[in-house]
């Protein structure tokens, strides 16, 4: 990896994509620092503004993890989450913000190195977008 | 099922001798609907019982100052009314009472609904400014010829201007002069329709040939007004502009009949944050606009209520910065209901997006992730 570390935030849910980070820091793999992560008990937990604040604050990208369908903690939160989710990428596709940089995946709890790989691949495609073009503006 | 009567008299003439002969014959207890203050040239919804009726019924007001349905979700929050009630409603308040039934914010028990062909109101401040008589005529007339000069942005472009979804429905759009005609479209409004005495309407073509005629133009009219907007507003430093003369002062939040929660996000701690904080991200973002987070809350209510905006235009009414806040939320209303083909008010067994999902749906908001690995 090679410029400066983007910044990508990262809202995972507490029972799998959560677990899943953990278990890919105790299995001792590697991935890329650019991301910060915050716990929510579930993904349906994240309101689209959660995303679009932070993508208005200068977040290069926004992953949302959570259960894979059918395994939600709360049975049903995962599909809640994911009209959440088609919601915040039209909402700032009409804002005129790359949709893009919004991104859904279920990652199981048992699955630390899928995790890592999501990680980085998601890191990469931010890396190849850029910095937001709002990073450094300010808007009301 | 289906009756149809004709009512004597000019536009508002009529639908109020219709409402005060409905609740004299004993089809309703109550009556919820506008009245004329007692300064004469303003209007409230007014709740009224029977026999204590006021004699300033004005049911067709030329302005909306609050939208009926958020005052009926205050009136029935602790439980229906005790009575059958008559309540007037425009089209749009109509189409937000059902978002709000399903959202179980108003309780619908003993409700008739009444509405009819809306030519749309004057914006507030213009009706507030202008002489009162001269506009109530134009109003007047507008209520026939289905056209008001003057109207508010999102009045002038509403293609659902009729009172089809209630359960009596007046029509004025296509009628011969003098007289409007009254009908039934459910058990509950003809119960209450046949009380009434009236020649029935045997054929309802020529409203029915006029309304469908209107819808066609308005949704011409609605999709280019909405398209040259979209053009204005496009892209962030667009919008910028239009939302920053802002004030925060929540006003649209507070007068719109779908933002029904107690406490709004917006209002709450979550927004509170240590001065070095807000000194960091003003570092960050070439200087902070205060109050923070103005253009986030129209975000934020983008994505909260949008989904079940049924453009009534109760927000741009009570901005006092001139912000056309329902033209923003007309349209990124299209583009969210767009997205589960949903169409808010249209109806009540309807789910409300947020409350509902489908197991097969949207796989495109997944990353591809699993496909990618699978090629690997």
């Amino acid at each position: 990896m090679s410029g400066k570390r983007k910044k990508i935030v990262a809202f995972l849910c507490n029972w799998c994509t959560y677990t899943a980070a953990d278990l890919a820091g105790t299995s001792r793999l590697k991935y890329e620092p650019d991301i910060r992560i915050l716990r929510v008990m579930c993904s349906s937990r994240v309101d689209p503004v959660f995303i679009l604040k932070a993508l208005m604050d200068g977040a290069d990208g926004v992953l949302v993890g959570g259960c894979e369908l059918g395994d939600c903690h709360y049975q049903r939160g995962n599909y809640y989450a994911r009209r959440k989710v088609a919601v915040a990428k039209k909402i700032a596709a009409d804002m005129g913000l790359d949709p893009e940089r919004i991104r859904l995946s279920w990652i199981s709890a048992s699955d630390g190195p899928r995790f890592a790989e999501v990680v980085n691949e998601f890191t990469r495609e931010i890396e190849e977008k850029g910095d937001t073009p709002v990073k450094h503006e300010a808007y009301v | 099922m289906k009756i149809a009567k004709k009512i004597p008299g000019r536009n508002r003439e009529a639908l109020r001798g219709l409402l005060e002969s409905m609740v004299e014959k004993g089809a309703a207890e109550s009556l919820f609907a506008a009245a004329a203050n007692k300064r004469g040239d303003s209007f409230s919804y007014f709740l009224m019982k029977r026999g204590s009726l006021p004699d300033t019924l004005e049911p067709l007001p030329p302005i909306m100052s609050r939208s009926a349905a958020g005052m009926l979700t205050y009136l029935t929050r602790k439980g229906p009314l005790p009575g059958k009630t008559l309540v007037v409603l425009r089209p749009c308040e109509l189409r937000a009472v059902t978002e709000l039934r399903k959202l179980n914010q108003i309780h619908a028990d003993n409700l008739v609904t009444v509405s009819f062909d809306c030519p749309g109101v004057f914006p507030l401040k213009d009706f507030f400014k202008g002489k009162a008589a001269v506009l109530i005529e134009q109003h007047e007339k507008a209520l026939s010829d289905g056209t008001l000069a003057g109207a508010r942005n999102v009045c002038a472009i509403c293609a659902e201007f009729t009172g089809e979804g209630a359960d009596i429905e007046l029509g004025f759009l296509g009628v011969p002069e003098g007289e409007c005609w009254a009908v039934a479209n459910t058990e509950a409004g003809a119960q209450c329709l046949g009380l009434v005495e009236g020649e029935d309407v045997g054929d309802l073509s020529s409203r029915d040939e006029a309304v469908q005629a209107a819808k066609e133009r308005r949704a011409v009219e609605r999709k280019q007004r909405l398209l040259a907007f979209q053009q204005e507003v496009g892209g962030p430093e667009n919008i910028a502009k239009v939302l920053e003369n802002c004030l925060n002062c929540h006003n649209c939040m507070r007068v719109c009949p779908i933002c029904f929660c107690q406490e709004c996000y917006f209002e709450s701690s979550a927004f509170r944050a240590e001065a070095d904080r807000f000194l960091a991200r003003a570092g960050r973002k070439k200087g902070l606009s205060m109050p923070a987070d103005t253009l986030l809350f129209h975000l934020g209510r983008m994505s909260h209520m949008s989904v079940s905006c049924v453009s009534c235009g109760a927000c741009e009414d009570a901005c006092p910065a001139d912000v056309p806040v329902s033209l923003f939320f007309s349209l990124v209303g299209r583009s969210t209901q767009g997205i589960f083909d949903y169409v808010p008010g249209r109806d009540v067994s309807e789910p409300v997006p947020y409350l509902h999902y489908e197991r097969e749906e949207f796989q495109e908001m997944e990353a591809p992730y699993l496909e990618k690995r699978g090629q690997d």
